[in-house]
């Protein structure tokens, strides 16, 4: 399942892969290749990238560990301003895009309750974009057809997931 | 994983139990076990209960971790299908 950054702050880091990555290196490498929505520079990859395989290979679960929660700590910023500047809609995209429960718990604890239609909605809307309801209806029933049926599944798991955890 | 992941799981399951269920009933129908009209009825009762099954049961044991391959996945959902049959379906 794919995703789509709408971040305006996107980082031009890619670390590429080589043949020869050991399997931590590529862990490291999907991290953050998977993280061009997150703010951080090509710089602060690349010294994470040195300390956790090169210098300290037996770092690498720690230093992403603590690269995962640097990144919550990136949205969560971001969804403040966003809140400050009284920009709802950025804001929800903002979580949206970084899914991560805390983000949603900050939202919902500066927007109220109702911000988790929005959430969800825009969520279900991003994934239909990238066909994920028409594949997943494929993949269960034979043909696309059934997408709006999957998408309701997804609105109401998504809610009870968001419900549950906050 | 990410809710996003989760949530999507949750879907999956939850329209595979209920494609499952139709399946079911269109064979007793197909081989004249059952009316249409019946049929109608069942696949109702059997779709409500096993949605109220899905929503009871946490969240953690229908999407317990992020699936290594389809085959895993599909694996799970078999496990839980059996299960709803057996705790929901087959005491009615």
């Amino acid at each position: 399942m794919g995703s789509v950054s709408h971040n305006k702050h996107t980082s031009t880091a890619n670390i590429q892969r080589t043949n020869t990555a050991s399997p931590n290196q590529r862990k490291l490498d999907d991290d953050y290749n998977n993280k061009n929505n997150q703010g951080i520079s090509d710089r602060e990859v690349a010294i994470i990238k040195t300390i956790g395989v090169t210098i300290a290979p037996q770092l690498a679960p720690f230093i992403v560990a603590a690269y995962h929660i640097y990144k919550n700590r990136e949205t969560i910023k971001k969804v403040t301003q966003e809140i400050s500047e009284g920009n709802y809609a950025d804001a929800v995209q903002t979580a949206v895009t970084n899914l991560t429960i805390n983000s949603i718990k900050y939202l919902i604890n500066e927007a109220g309750e109702e911000i988790v239609d929005q959430v969800v909605n825009t969520s279900a809307d991003k994934l239909e974009e990238e066909n994920v309801f028409e594949n997943a209806s494929e993949f269960v029933f034979g043909d696309k057809t059934h997408n709006n049926l999957i998408r309701k599944y997804y609105k109401s798991s998504l809610e009870r997931i968001i419900g549950e955890a906050t | 994983m990410n809710i996003e992941k989760k949530a999507y799981q949750l879907a999956i399951i939850k329209a595979t139990v209920i494609k499952s269920i139709e399946d079911d009933i269109k064979l007793k129908v197909d081989s004249g076990n059952i009316t249409k009209e019946e049929a109608n009825k069942i696949s109702k009762l059997f779709k409500k209960k096993a949605e109220e099954y899905l929503d009871n049961t946490p969240i953690d044991k229908l999407a317990p971790k992020e699936f290594q391959n389809q085959k895993e996945f599909q694996e799970h959902i078999l496990k839980i299908i059996k299960e709803i049959k057996k705790e929901v379906l087959e005491n009615k």
